[in-house]
């Protein structure tokens, strides 16, 4: 993951600042807290993961008044919505885009691939307002087939 | 101070996130068509004090900013009541020419309040309520007094000052003393909230019977001037048709209003579509290279002149951070960025800060050839993510005839900018330089 290009950008983008900037990387949806798990811990001196499941929570927590700082927030949960409603989600991340500043770092968003598409629809000017979009491959997370498996497990243990 | 504190002023400057305001036009190149100069002056000469305009143009072209400048030029002769359509709509598209009339009534009271304390008579307040009420969809359980005040939030203050004024950092140092939010929560959620009306429809004629009383009690401080932005979002081309060109609403009320269009009306079909209701103004961007089509011409001098005007957005950037572009880019990477812009002016940035921080990072002294290829190609990737067979194809059309097919593809093709439109007086279409449309 460390020398794929993608992953290098994001940290080159961290380096250079660490206030509020979005990352949006698009990737398998059944990857998302794999990925974003490695990601944190590669990227730890830049922050505290702070975890924001969209399906679970909505946005609320990205908008909640008080922030704390020192943080690298992860998102996802648009993989474990149905369509529509991940639609509807989006459409109210672009029309609060603008709360979302009151974050003090870095978000990083997982995005299913197939449905950067709709994101574009629903929320041009949040994905406009990216630093970032990249597309992760599979092999660059490195997750076995094993812990896939085991992902998946979590999610039908938990519909 | 280190060559990177600088590349960091510059990234900052150069965020798609921060909008100009009235205090920041110093970074504004104004174009020799000045869209905003060329309604001023039409207004300010008493012609089209009915006036309806639309400008339309590329996302990231500018529109917003020249309803910032076009606000700067009237603001002393008019009250300018500004509607921030992006911010009070979920949905865009499900926006109906009813709700965009409400946002328009309930602006300008808020606008008279906040700005001239002037209390528009709450009669008509009231009666914006009701007329709302009564084409709003029965399946939606809405409390419309509260609407009224959320929307009002949204009105646009277009002469507010930016973030790097004494006023913004004093604002938020109260906000913060008080424990506020910065921005208004709870937000409202514009779009579907009515039921299909069609032009004649009494409840609609109502209701723009009121917003008319209340922009005519607004003129008795100043003619009203009413700039309604974020239509250019508009991502369906049936909703473009309807607001556009079907109905005529949008057109009632009498005050000059200038709203923001979809890229979309650029196309021969829709524009002259639009042209029963509406002045068409087009934001174009710049000329930075020929046509890709030798079935369109441009003169030297107008790709001189556009790249001039690119040159000189990058320049003013750079001084906002304290940063000379002669030292700070070579000549070869500022021509570079220039080209791949597409001469869209948010393209144009967004690779400026792309190589600022690629420079930040290396420790360089200034941005060469080099870091300026790095950064177009970063950019250029990302269009990679959402091209299709079909999207190329239709690039291809585009690149060899200089217009798209039209449909649904081509206007999303132009929605996310992967089709630059230009004009000189002629009309043509180019794919965006960043993408690679032949590989080898």
């Amino acid at each position: 993951m460390k020398d794929s290009r993608w992953f290098r950008r994001l940290q080159g983008a961290l380096e250079f600042d660490t206030g509020f900037e979005i990352f949006l990387l698009l990737g398998r949806g059944a990857l998302a807290r794999p990925a974003l798990t490695r990601i944190a811990e590669i990227l730890r001196r830049f922050g505290e993961p702070r975890w924001h499941r969209l399906d679970l929570d909505g946005i609320d927590g990205l908008l909640a008044d008080t922030q704390p700082e020192g943080v690298l927030h992860l998102v996802h949960g648009f993989e474990r919505m149905p369509r529509d409603a991940a639609a509807d989600l989006a459409a109210r991340l672009n029309l609060n885009r603008d709360r979302l500043e009151l974050l003090r770092g870095p978000v990083i968003f997982w995005i299913p691939e197939d449905f950067y598409e709709e994101l574009l629809r629903q929320a041009p000017d949040f994905v406009d307002w990216r630093s970032q979009a990249s597309v992760v491959p599979d092999a660059d997370i490195g997750v076995s087939a094993e812990m896939l498996a085991k992902e998946f497990l979590r999610h039908q243990a938990q519909d | 101070m280190t060559p990177s504190d600088g590349w960091r002023r510059l990234y900052k400057v150069c965020d798609p996130k921060e909008r100009l305001h009235i205090d920041e036009l110093n970074l504004f190149v104004e174009r020799s068509d000045s869209v905003a100069r060329r309604i001023a002056s039409s207004l300010d000469a008493g012609f089209d004090e009915q006036g309806k305009w639309v400008i339309c143009g590329s996302v990231g072209a500018g529109k917003s900013t020249e309803l910032t400048k076009l606000a700067e030029l009237l603001a002393g002769s008019h009250v300018v009541v500004g509607v921030d359509l992006w911010r009070a709509a979920a949905r865009i598209d499900e926006v109906s020419a009813a709700e965009i009339l409400f946002c328009i009534g309930a602006a300008a009271i808020r606008t008279a309040a906040s700005r001239f304390g002037h209390q528009v008579d709450p009669t008509l307040k009231k009666h914006l309520e009701q007329t709302f009420e009564g084409l709003l969809d029965r399946r939606h359980n809405i409390a419309v007094a509260d609407l009224v005040e959320g929307v009002a939030l949204l009105a646009f203050d277009l002469l507010a000052p930016g973030a790097t004024t004494a006023a913004k950092t004093g604002l938020q140092a109260v906000r913060a003393a008080t424990g506020s939010p910065l921005v208004p929560v709870g937000r409202p959620a514009l779009g579907g909230l009515t039921r299909p009306v069609k032009d004649g429809d009494p409840a609609l004629d109502a209701l723009v019977w009121v917003v008319d009383q209340i922009l005519v009690d607004v003129a008795q401080i100043r003619a009203p001037l009413v700039l309604v932005d974020g239509l250019d979002k508009l991502t369906k081309i049936e909703s473009i048709r309807d607001l556009f060109a079907t109905s005529r609403t949008l057109t009632k009320p009498q005050a000059p209003l200038v709203y923001t269009g979809p890229v979309t009306l650029m196309l021969a079909a829709e524009w002259s579509a639009v042209a029963n209701h509406f002045d068409r103004a087009r934001l174009t961007n710049l000329i930075v290279a020929g046509p890709t089509t030798t079935t369109r011409h441009v003169a030297p001098e107008q790709v001189s002149g556009g790249r001039a005007a690119a040159r000189e957005i990058i320049s003013r950037r750079c001084a906002s951070a304290q940063l000379d572009v002669s030292t700070s880019f070579s000549v070869g990477a500022l021509d570079l960025l220039i080209t791949k812009s597409g001469g869209l002016t948010r393209q144009l940035l967004q690779l400026v800060r792309e190589a600022a921080k690629l420079a930040g990072m290396d420790g360089l002294a200034s941005i060469d050839t080099q870091t300026a290829e790095r950064a177009a190609d970063e950019w250029g990737k990302e269009f990679e993510i959402t091209m299709t067979g079909i999207r190329r194809a239709e690039l291809e059309y585009i690149e060899a005839h200089g217009e798209p097919k039209g449909g649904q593809v081509s206007h999303e093709l132009l929605l996310w900018n992967y089709a630059i439109p230009y004009a000189n007086g002629d009309m043509w279409f180019a794919p965006n330089p960043l993408i690679q449309l032949h590989k080898s």
